[in-house]
């Protein structure tokens, strides 16, 4: 009987998590997927705007953020779901340099036998991407703090 | 600590919220902007050929575009650079239209007229548009083409010279051909032939008119009447002389004998 017991609760406390945390990837999945979806891809038609949008590139952003949405609220409650939140800001920030090669984007396409060589500043894109990501890198480092502090706060008298 | 990591989760949403708006509108504003391409139109003047472009920005989209800068680089076939136009536009606000006109402008002091003259070649162009987009994304567009240069006396010869007497001269009568490659222009003007001895004395001269259109052939006679066919010689020169509307070129000097 008390083996029983042993064995059903960490699967009684996990079940809802892993239930939470599928329907959070889930979420976190068509959330991108589809304005992805519905929204860039129709600019595919446009010559050259296969080189800016990487189709492969986006479904790496979308495992990084779908694997990191399932993860933390997998460890919610957890010191690992602020340092997860962490991990997931300094990937993001070397995911969004990689991608946007810096900022300056080269394209050549190809309209009626001409090629035309296009080079697009988006650096105030990638700025506005790596800001996002520091904040958020913040904020996970103050929860961090917070949830260490309140562990080794006293009991009151 | 609460307060500033709610701070913190407000500023990054915000964040969001104003790159989602922001890439939105852009790439709308990017797509409905609308560029139309009128008749080139081609003029000469004293020394130069000015080709003008006249295009058309609409932009219909949330964003102002500035520092529209067009350049045309044109390069001959050796790549030695003989013109660099530039076309500024300071400011297309949001919702406006501009009607721009880009002047190529090519020197013609600056061309060797001879070789373009008689020969066909090619220029080399690389055009280069440069804006800013929603005055923060910069954009640089460039590309090249190669335009064929079809000479106006291609293939020019001059036939054996035959003479004819008149009541009072000598006649030297040469056969004139040449084909007109250009698309651009015809070949109006006259074509003035001088004819000399083989100790470079002068006899006399001619001169015939011509009109030829584009992608024309010529062929004609000349007639030259000489002054003193004692001063004749087996072998000699004949200077042509080309005064065109558009260009003067010689003297083309070709021997005869």
């Amino acid at each position: 009987m008390v083996k029983t017991e042993t064995v059903r609760s960490p699967l009684r406390r996990i079940a809802p998590r892993a239930l939470k945390a599928t329907l959070w990837g889930t979420i976190t999945f068509l959330l991108y997927y589809l304005p992805y979806k519905f929204l860039i891809m129709p600019l595919f038609m446009f010559p050259g705007v296969t080189d800016l949008v990487s189709e492969a590139f986006f479904y790496v952003f979308l495992t990084i953020v779908v694997f990191f949405a399932v993860i933390i609220k997998l460890f919610s409650g957890t010191i690992f779901q602020h340092a997860f939140g962490i991990a997931r800001a300094l990937i993001l920030m070397i995911y969004f340099i990689y991608a946007f090669r810096g900022g300056i984007i080269a394209l050549a396409p190809s309209v009626g036998g001409v090629t035309f060589n296009i080079m697009l500043d988006l650096r105030i894109f990638l700025a506005m991407f790596i800001l996002i990501n520091l904040l958020s890198l913040g904020k996970s480092l103050l929860q961090a703090i917070d949830f260490l502090a309140r562990e080794r706060e006293p009991l009151p008298i | 600590m609460k307060n500033a990591v709610r701070a913190l989760g407000w500023a990054t949403r915000a964040l969001w919220v104003l790159l989602m708006v922001f890439s939105a509108t852009s790439l709308y504003s990017a797509v409905t902007l609308g560029i139309g391409f009128g008749e080139p139109q081609v003029s000469y003047s004293e020394d130069a050929m000015v080709t003008s472009l006249p295009f058309l920005i609409n932009n219909t989209g949330f964003y102002d575009i500035t520092d529209l800068n067009v350049t045309t680089a044109i390069t001959d076939a050796e790549g030695k650079a003989i013109s660099s136009s530039t076309t500024f536009v300071p400011l297309i606000t949001a919702g406006s239209n501009a009607e721009v006109v880009h002047n190529i402008s090519l020197s013609l002091s600056d061309l060797n007229l001879t070789a373009l003259a008689f020969e066909d070649t090619n220029f080399e162009t690389n055009t280069i548009v440069a804006l800013k987009f929603a005055r923060a994304i910069p954009v640089q567009m460039s590309t090249n083409a190669s335009i064929p240069w079809g000479a106006p006396l291609y293939n020019l010869s001059i036939g054996e010279i035959g003479y004819k007497f008149n009541d009072t001269h000598l006649i030297g009568t040469v056969n004139l051909t040449f084909e007109n490659h250009s698309p651009f222009f015809s070949v109006t003007g006259t074509i003035r032939c001088e004819f000399y001895n083989s100790k470079g004395e002068y006899l006399g001269s001619g001169g015939t008119n011509v009109d030829v259109p584009p992608y024309s052939g010529y062929q004609g006679q000349m007639e030259l009447a000489l002054n003193d066919p004692t001063k004749l010689t087996p072998n000699g020169e004949i200077r042509v002389y080309f005064d065109m509307t558009i260009f003067s070129l010689g003297p083309l000097v070709i021997p005869y004998g």
